[in-house]
Formats: C-alpha cells, structure tokens, sequence
C-alpha cells in the first residue's frame, strides 16, 4: 500500500512537471503573443532585458535606457503591442538574428523583418527609427550611424 | 495671525525650542511637559511649515514629518537665495521671484526663537519656497542647441530652445560646456535635461531609476555634432567617434563626469555628480519635483 501510494506521488508529480512545461514555453510565451498581434494587423516590439535583479537607483546608465523606453511605450500607441523577453527567450524564439548583448529591442514590421539594435537604447532617435521602419519609411543611412539593422528574422 | 505669532514666539512657554516629539495634545513642549500651558504651537508651526511649502498637513505632533519638513526650510534658508511672493489667495504658480536671505537657520530639525520669527515673517509677506531649477534658454549659447526630439516638457513657463536644469548646473551647461565645445568646433544636441520623477499616467515597461542626477537637473544626454557627423552611442561604442568629440569630452571631464566611462556605457550622459545618499541630493530633489508638479515659476537664465 505504501508502495502504491508512491509511485502514484511520482506519477502526479511528472504530470504536474509535463503541464507546467507545456503552459510555459521556452519563449515565455512572446511567440503566442507575437502571432496574436500580427493578426489583428499590429506591429511588435521586442524589448530584450536580462533577467537579474534591479541595478542601483542612481545607475544613470539604467536611467537613461528606462526612461528612454518608458517614454516611447507612453507614445507608442494601440498599433504596436511591447513585449518583455529575457536574453534566453529571445535565443528560444529565433534563430536569426542572433543578439550578443543582454539588452536589446527589435522593431518588427512583419513577422519576417526586423530593425534590430543589439544593446541598451540610448538616444530618442532610435525609438523614432523604429517606430519609421514599422511604418516603411526609413533612412537607411541613419540606420547604420545609430546601430540599428535591418534583420530577415526566422523563428524556430 | 496674532495667536501664530503668540504660540510661536513661545511668550506663554518662556525660551522653548519646539524639537521631535513634542505635541500639543500631551502639553509637551521642548521635550518637557507643561502641564496648565494652554496653546497648539506644534500646531502652528506645521501651519507655517504648510505655508511656507515643506510641509502637508498638520495634525499638533512633532513627528518624522514635522522635523523633515523644518530640515528642508533650513536648508533652503542656507541654500537659496530667492523665494516666491504670492498675492494674497493666490498659487505659486502665479507667485513672483524676489531675491531673499535668511541669517539664522539655528539647530537642524529644532524651531527655536529665531526660526519661528523667520517663518513667521515669510508668512505674513506671503513668501514661499520654490525650486533650485532655472529656464536656461540655450538659443543664447553659440554651440549649444536643442535636438530634434528634445521634448519641451509640458511647464507654462518653458518656452522652445529653453532647458530645465538646476542653476547651478545651468552654469557648467553655459560656460564649461558651451566653452569646450567652441574650442573643440562641436555643437551639442540636447536631448534632455531635468527628468520628472515616477511613473507616467500611461504605466511603465521597466522602473525608473531613483536617484538620476536627471531628477534633480544636474544632468544632460546629449549628442556630439562635428560637421555632418552626428556621433551617436554606436559610434563610441565601436571607436568611430571623431577626433573632436574626443577633445571636447576629455576637456569636459575634467569638472564633470562622462557617462561613456559608466559600466555599461551611456556615452551621450553628462553630470556634475550630486552625491545621491547626501543632504543636498535629497532637498533638491525635494524642491524641484514638488515645485515642478506645483507648476512654480522658473528664473530664466541666459
Ligand atoms: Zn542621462
């Protein structure tokens, strides 16, 4: 009986594991969401923030990058849906581009294309690059002088 | 008026300081009990803390709150030397800056005799205390400009090509930095300048940080313009900056700091460094957040 009661805990317990891996997938769900708002004719943007905790107050770098991003969400509007990923989700949604830095943002036009910049948001420029290439009107010279690239974007 | 100035000059409680933990509804005055005084001077000092604008609300103790409040009228006494004068039923926002000094701040957090003459006085002209930020208007300044997303924060007194920083950093902006960037034949785009504290109306993606030298207005992102080139956070971060941003930034650091030395870099940051855990970090962010959200008039520097 002891026996029984056991390998029923085991049981129970690697079904509860299987559901909460298939509630949660590896991209944290960003994929689902993505899908979501690409069909009602929105376009995303990823914010890539690594996963640790809040760096001190008077971190002006930190600063600078959260109120750079907290003021384009404020703007940004119903036609672009903002998402949160960790460093490693993004690596589990896409296998291209692949991003270096733990801080990132990519601007999605389509579910193919991306304008990408590989670090922490410094400039208010970038944000209206970005919000420019979602709407096909970019300056490509700008582009490259602020850091940003166009990506073909594949996911997995 | 008369029972303000009656309670505050402590006449009936012979030469007592108001400190921490006095209250009226104990009859504790000066840390001592007196028993058969009748009177609320905790009362009414909080009344002229209230008015003179460090304080909320009263409420007849001598708390955390009371003594802060009295700290930072203190340290304006010692730190600023203009205030506001209302017209009588008015708000600051449509007060008038006179110049002011005070000459006796006494004991941090204590209100003896002179202190509550001060207040009393500040009370009865209608004087107020403001912020330590000024309207420094950069169209005046040859190698300084706004960028083409500056955003003019939305303050009836700002005007376009005007920046809100505090005044003493309005003078490293329009000497150190204006200076360095003639010699070095640079013009600097400004992208902000004083930051307003918290969360916006519309929700926030990630915490704002809390102790930016932005929000007290001792700080700048800007960019460095040579020529056609704009050298922008990428340029720095791959070494492809120009030789005259090299100049002007090496020249500037030496009175302030340059964020491209922060880990991880911010090259387009530039402070003089308030320090954060001070007194004068804390009192400044004080008076210009709260003077900010009071909307009160800012001295147009030039
Ligand atoms: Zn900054």
């Amino acid at each position: 009986m002891r026996k029984l009661r056991q390998v029923l805990g085991l049981a129970i317990l690697v079904t509860l594991l299987a559901a909460a891996r298939a509630q949660q997938p590896r991209s944290g769900g960003a994929r689902h969401d993505m899908d979501a708002a690409f069909h009602v004719g929105k376009t995303v943007v990823l914010v890539v923030i690594p996963n640790r905790r809040k760096p001190s107050d008077a971190d002006e770098s930190y600063g600078d990058w959260a109120d750079g991003l907290n003021k384009f969400a404020a703007q940004a509007g119903a036609g672009i849906k903002i998402l949160k990923v960790t460093p490693l989700c993004l690596s589990n949604l896409l296998l291209e581009p692949k991003l270096t830095n733990q801080f990132a943002i990519l601007f999605f036009r389509d579910s193919e294309h991306a304008l990408v910049y590989d670090g922490m948001v410094l400039e208010p420029k970038i944000y209206r690059l970005g919000l420019a290439y979602m709407r096909h009107e970019t300056d490509e010279k700008l582009d490259s002088d602020y850091g940003l690239q166009d990506k073909p974007t594949r996911f997995r | 008026m008369t029972i303000l100035s009656k309670t505050l000059d402590f006449s009936n409680l012979g030469q007592v300081s108001l400190r921490m933990g006095d209250n009226d509804a104990q009859h504790r005055w000066g840390g001592q009990l007196h028993h058969g005084v009748t009177g609320n001077p905790v009362r009414q000092l909080q009344a002229a803390l209230v008015a003179v604008g460090t304080l909320n609300a009263t409420d007849g103790a001598f708390g955390h709150d009371t003594e802060t409040a009295l700290k930072r009228f203190q340290w304006y006494g010692d730190h600023m030397d203009y205030r506001l004068k209302l017209a009588p039923g008015t708000v600051p926002a449509s007060g008038m800056i006179v110049p002011y000094s005070m000459s006796a701040t006494g004991v941090r957090g204590v209100c003896g005799q002179a202190l509550a003459a001060e207040l009393i006085a500040w009370r009865g002209g209608n004087f107020v205390t403001t912020t330590p930020l000024v309207r420094l208007n950069v169209a005046g300044l040859s190698n300084v400009e706004p960028s083409d997303t500056f955003t003019t924060l939305s303050y009836p007194s700002a005007q376009n090509n005007e920046i809100l920083v505090h005044g003493d950093f309005a003078e490293v902006v329009s000497s150190t930095m204006d200076d360095e960037a003639k010699r070095a034949k640079v013009i600097l785009d400004i992208n902000q300048a004083f930051r307003v504290a918290g969360i916006q109306p519309s929700g926030a993606v990630v915490p704002p940080a809390k102790k930016s030298q932005h929000l007290v207005g001792h700080a700048v992102d800007l960019n460095i313009v040579d020529g056609e080139t704009t050298n922008t956070a990428a340029m720095f971060k791959n070494g492809t900056e120009t030789d005259a941003a090299d100049t002007f930034i090496e020249a500037v650091k030496k009175s302030m700091r340059w964020g491209g030395d922060f880990s991880p870099a911010d090259p387009v940051h530039f402070d003089d460094y308030l320090d954060p855990t001070g007194e004068d970090y804390g009192m400044n962010y004080f008076f210009a957040q709260h003077c900010f959200h009071a909307m009160h008039p800012m001295r147009l520097v030039t």
